[in-house]
């Protein structure tokens, strides 16, 4: 096995990640098609129409609001598959959409600690943007503070790993998009 | 010769040992956090480390690695005019088929604990702000888990993934509720009181059985869930709902005598290609290192 060998196995491997990808969007859209099915037997049934009652967008509103997600979320697995870039966007769009479904979130990685945490944060800021709880301009002060120590997940790290500190090294905090990176002071140990 | 048959009843009784608190531990760092938003809403997410057999390592792969795998040999006995008699290539079938058992219940047990978790976490919800069309939509279509990974798609991550998937595409589980045993709090009404699920029976039907809500998109055909079937087949997790009106509350809304909710998965990957890149840094590291103790400690020939 020489560099090329492992060039082409790093090269080759990401078609594990667009095959679930894709999987991810097909099942999406079948859960979709259900729950708009669904939601127009509902509407004959009843008298009172589903969501009327609840503070979020009215249903014919979210059906066109996961439609574009939907769409959108589709050409980004696209794009992944094709550029091999950073595309957060897929995740939170695929969570958002998952939200809007009164879908049950979860995110994982190896270990939980690291990677999760920024993820799961930017999500709740994203989140709390779209609901118009927060203003963009604000997003990285609540993120630095969601990851910073008055959060709760470095508490999450040390209770892991002994350190009140997120397990990036340099290179790795380099290599990741500027919305992922945790603030200065709380990155500083090991490998994530 | 005694020392060798020692060595290998310690391994196997560590290895056993591993595989117990695996089994026994299912859930690894598994949270529910949740952020309240201006006190008017709450963001919910479960938290936890990938399912996956770290004990059993990566040499086949993942689970759905070792499943096809299975499925070759498999099928390589059973074809016309081959030794499919042979007791070496029963034996190599035998301690493959024995692999990918011991793979999916170490990384099912996982998947279950936080699957179970987060779904009850939307139930409870749903439950506590009396969302009866939530409740009936996921009574009628299911309830999607939305799981998003963040592991790299390059070395023993990639193992990783798959076992991820696989857990997924094995995974039939359905909910039932059952009202509370105490019936002390009978009377006070279900807002003065939280709602709380408890697991109170685990049972496990037959495998390749059907339980899902509807047949989603790309539902495996040979991997976990169509033709041969995972180990664990379909599982119905009965939750323990206090207080018993809440139970009550649902029964009388939905009017359905044993309410059951069907789990629909669905899995999204986006490895940090950090990870990737310092994999293949390390790779060169190490053939460049190896070059140079050549060059430099090889016995020139004569």
């Amino acid at each position: 096995m020489n560099e090329a060998q492992s060039v082409a196995n790093v090269a080759g491997s990401t078609d594990l990640q667009t095959e679930i990808n894709r999987k991810g969007v097909a099942d999406l859209w079948a859960y979709y098609h259900a729950f708009a099915e669904f939601e127009d037997q509902s509407l004959t049934d009843t008298v009172v129409p589903p969501r009327s009652t609840g503070s979020g967008p009215s249903g014919a509103a979210t059906r066109r609001q996961l439609t574009e997600l939907l769409e959108s979320l589709n050409a980004l697995v696209e794009a992944e598959a094709k550029d091999r870039g950073k595309h957060v966007d897929l995740l939170l769009v695929s969570s958002f959409a998952a939200r809007l479904m009164n879908g049950a979130r979860t995110t994982s990685c190896k270990s939980a600690k690291d990677r999760t945490s920024v993820f799961h944060t930017l999500e709740v800021a994203r989140l709390a943007g779209v609901r118009g709880f927060l203003d963009r301009s604000r997003e990285q002060e609540c993120l630095d503070a969601l990851r910073g120590p008055s959060g709760v997940r470095l508490r999450n790290a040390q209770v892991n790993t002994g350190k009140l500190r997120y397990a990036f090294n340099p290179l790795q905090l380099q290599a990741l998009p500027k919305v992922l990176r945790p603030p200065q002071p709380t990155a500083a140990g090991g490998a994530s | 010769m005694f020392k060798e048959v020692i060595k290998s009843w310690l391994a196997g009784i560590f290895d056993l040992l591993i595989h117990f608190f695996d089994a026994l531990l299912p859930g690894t760092n598994l949270n529910i956090h949740r952020t309240s938003l201006n006190k008017v809403t709450t963001v919910a997410a479960t938290t936890f480390g990938a399912p996956s057999a770290h004990s059993l390592g990566f040499a086949h792969g993942g689970l759905r690695q070792t499943w096809r795998k299975l499925d070759e040999v498999v099928r390589a006995c059973s074809a016309p005019g081959t030794s499919g008699k042979d007791p070496l290539t029963r034996l190599n079938q035998l301690e493959l088929r024995f692999h990918a058992r011991a793979r999916e219940c170490l990384v099912m047990s996982q998947a279950l604990g936080a699957a179970v978790t987060a779904a009850a976490e939307v139930l409870v919800t749903c439950i506590t702000e009396k969302r009866l069309d939530t409740l009936r939509q996921m009574y009628n279509i299911g309830l999607l888990l939305h799981s998003v990974c963040l592991l790299s798609t390059a070395g023993k991550e990639a193992a990783m993934i798959d076992d991820f998937a696989g857990a997924y595409a094995g995974l039939k589980l359905s909910l039932c509720l059952a009202p509370v045993d105490d019936d002390s709090l009978r009377g006070s009404s279900v807002e003065q009181q939280r709602v709380t699920l408890d697991v109170a029976e685990i049972t496990s039907n037959e495998p390749a059985s059907q339980t899902t809500a509807f047949e989603f998109a790309g539902s495996p055909g040979g991997e976990g869930g169509g033709g041969r079937g995972c180990a664990m087949g379909a599982v119905k997790v009965v939750l323990r709902i206090s207080p018993r009106l809440a139970h009550d509350w649902i029964v009388s809304t939905l009017g359905k005598p044993v309410p059951e909710v069907h789990v629909v998965p669905v899995l999204f990957n986006l490895g940090k290609h950090a990870c990737a890149l310092l994999y293949l840094l390390r790779c060169l590291c190490f053939q460049l290192f190896i070059h140079f103790c050549l060059s430099r400690f090889a016995v020139p020939k004569a």
